[in-house]
């Protein structure tokens, strides 16, 4: 019995602790094998993570920006934080749809009253620790350009027979300099109706002629067999825009009526303008003359735009009538000098038959412009409907690319320039 | 007293001496065998996670190349079809990009411009070049080309379904939608992934 007893049942003092030396033997080893992956799979976790943090705080980033131009087209941030020098909103903890927090936003805007503002928006995402990736967006805005087309009559465009339409950059000199006559005479229409943009006999197109959205191209222009279109027919993607001009707040100046000779300094709004036979008129500024009646300018009479001066003639309401004798002489022959713009309510007519060249911009979204310019047109006609007449001649001016209808006369900000700036 | 000075004697006397040779040659047999099942583990995990991170890491130099062109198509103001020796095609790109001063802040964009081009490099078609033709002395970019990618199978420009070798008038390309495709190869097997991406020109204006 005190044998079986003696060799069944040890004493604590008898266990050697072998099968406890074995086990931290397995740990260290599996400790060894399994360290490596943890710093290989803490590094890539790190790097991924940062990755998806910095898209992360550019999308943020980008997010302010868009709403930031939004709030200036369509809301208010008169209750923002500062003044109209500067005004600066925080977005903290911004939450995605599923309300997982994405980081915190801080929105610039720099001269918002202005017609360019800055608008600089900064992501921020947290990374590790107090660190933070930072991606900031910053973005130039502006007015919408809307002369991008040599013509472009929202409801059609009619060309009568030996029109001709091309392209020059008055940035380069006169139409006339070697090599400056190009082929971006471009024509378009918003319509896709049945030959809304008609050529006839003879007419020549040193550009494309492009249609309605979605439309078919050789449905809505149509070509007399002796028509020729030098570029290609298509259909835009969207219908191209053109805002409504908001004039802006002038002195009252009343009606005008000239009938000797007389300079013009100042911008005013007038009920009436009126130059009587001989009369001449000379623009001496940077003038606009907002006018809310008609415009006459009747036998012989002359209004002068001087080298150094600019003219912005905007149409209220009422009739734009020039006598067929009279002229407008844009003097530095560069047709961003001179604008005619009409209003939503200026549905008139206006009718261009000068017996000199003509250098400036016709933009009426509402208006029926006719053009009967054999002596040359420079520049660029945007309305309702184009009509030219025979033998007229349109010289498109690529300088007018870049001329903006600016948010002070009615138009949504847009975006100038964009670039992220990197700022960790 | 003394019946227990016997009582331990006895213990004492059969007790077992050390561990017998069967005893060892077991032990040593089961813990060969747990080694052996634990380093067939470490092996085949070692090869799955190599795998893993390899194709990881592939994606991520694949996703840091096309941010860095994103960036860049972003800023353009407009792609162009030819500059200096240079001509667009559906496995290079030319940009044109406004001009920064040392703020990093566009000059005038509608008059100072820097070029950029990415193509495929003539000599090593599996590396993709970034090169800079910048505006001298008004840019705070600078003339350069480096290669940004290696192991590129594959680089393929479009813009709206059309490739780049398609498109009749690059002033109209609004969007540039890019496919990278790199290859590596790791213990014996070769690791393809594709990445794609579309942009658009912010700064083209409409």
């Amino acid at each position: 019995m005190e044998k079986i007893i003696s060799k069944g049942v040890k004493s604590k003092n008898e266990e050697q602790g072998f099968i406890l030396i074995v086990g931290l033997v397995i740990m260290a080893f599996l400790l060894l094998l399994a360290v490596p992956f943890l710093f290989q799979v803490s590094f890539e976790n790190r790097l991924t993570d940062k990755s998806y943090k910095s898209s992360a705080a550019i999308s943020l980033a980008e997010a302010g920006v868009d709403g930031a131009i939004w709030e200036l087209n369509y809301g208010d941030i008169s209750g923002w934080t500062g003044d109209d020098t500067e005004r600066t909103m925080d977005i903290s903890s911004f939450q995605a749809a599923g309300g997982n927090v994405i980081g915190d936003v801080g929105i610039r805007v720099v001269d918002p009253t202005a017609d360019h503002p800055i608008v600089e928006s900064r992501g921020a995402v947290s990374y590790v620790g107090p660190k933070e990736v930072v991606r900031t967006v910053r973005s130039e805005l502006g007015g919408h350009p809307p002369f991008k087309f040599a013509a472009f009559g929202d409801d059609g465009i009619m060309i009568d027979q030996n029109v001709e339409i091309d392209s020059y950059d008055s940035r380069d000199g006169d139409y006339d300099n070697p090599g400056n006559v190009g082929s971006d005479g471009d024509i378009g229409t918003n319509s896709g109706d049945f030959s809304a943009i008609y050529m006839d006999n003879s007419a020549d197109l040193a550009g494309d002629a492009v249609s309605g959205a979605d439309s078919d191209p050789d449905s809505v222009i149509i070509t007399d067999p002796g028509a020729n279109i030098d570029g290609e027919k298509w259909a835009l993607e969207e219908p191209v825009e053109f805002p409504m001009i908001t004039p802006p707040s002038l002195p009252w100046m009343g009606d005008y009526s000239m009938s000797g000779t007389d300079s013009i300094f100042l911008s005013g709004q007038y009920g009436s303008f009126t130059m009587e036979n001989n009369s001449v008129v000379t623009i001496e500024d940077d003038v606009i003359l907002y006018i809310t009646g008609n415009f006459y300018m009747d036998q012989f009479s002359r209004l002068d735009i001087a080298l150094d001066a600019s003219l912005q003639i905007i149409m209220g309401s009422g009739s734009f009538e020039m006598d067929l004798t009279s002229s407008i002489n844009n003097l530095s022959r560069d047709p961003t000098k001179f604008v005619l713009f009409g209003t939503e309510a200026f549905t008139g007519d206006i009718y261009i038959d000068q017996g000199s060249e003509f250098y400036g911009a016709i933009y009426a979204p509402n208006a029926f412009v006719e053009l009967d310019q054999a002596n040359g047109f420079y520049g660029a006609v945007i309305a309702n409907d184009i009509l030219f007449d025979q033998h007229t001649v349109l010289h498109y001016d690529k300088a007018l690319e870049d001329l903006e209808i600016l948010p002070s006369m009615g138009s949504l900000y847009v975006v100038k320039s964009w670039q992220v700036k990197v700022s960790d | 007293m003394t019946p227990k000075k016997s009582k331990r004697f006895r213990q004492e006397e059969f007790q077992p001496k050390g561990i017998t040779l069967v005893e060892v040659l077991v032990t040593v047999t089961i813990v060969s065998f747990m080694i052996l099942a634990m380093l067939s583990l470490y092996v085949a995990g070692q090869r799955y996670f190599m795998t893993g991170s390899t194709k990881a890491d592939v994606l991520r130099d694949n996703r840091h190349v096309l941010n860095y062109i994103s960036r860049d198509v972003k800023e353009a103001i407009q792609v162009l079809s030819v500059w200096d020796i240079y001509a667009a095609s559906s496995e290079c790109l030319i940009l044109q990009v406004p001009s920064i001063d040392s703020s990093g802040i566009i000059i005038d964009i509608d008059s100072q411009f820097d070029y950029i081009v990415y193509r495929l490099n003539s000599e090593y078609p599996n590396r993709l070049e970034r090169i800079i033709d910048a505006n001298d002395g008004i840019s705070n970019r600078e003339d350069s080309s480096r290669v940004i990618a290696t192991r590129v199978n594959s680089f393929q420009l479009s813009s709206g379904g059309v490739e780049f070798s398609g498109v009749a008038d690059f002033s109209q390309v609004a969007c540039v939608d890019i496919a990278l495709v790199t290859t590596q190869s790791l213990l014996g097997r070769t690791f393809q992934e594709t990445l794609k991406t579309g942009v658009k020109l912010r700064n083209k204006s409409d």
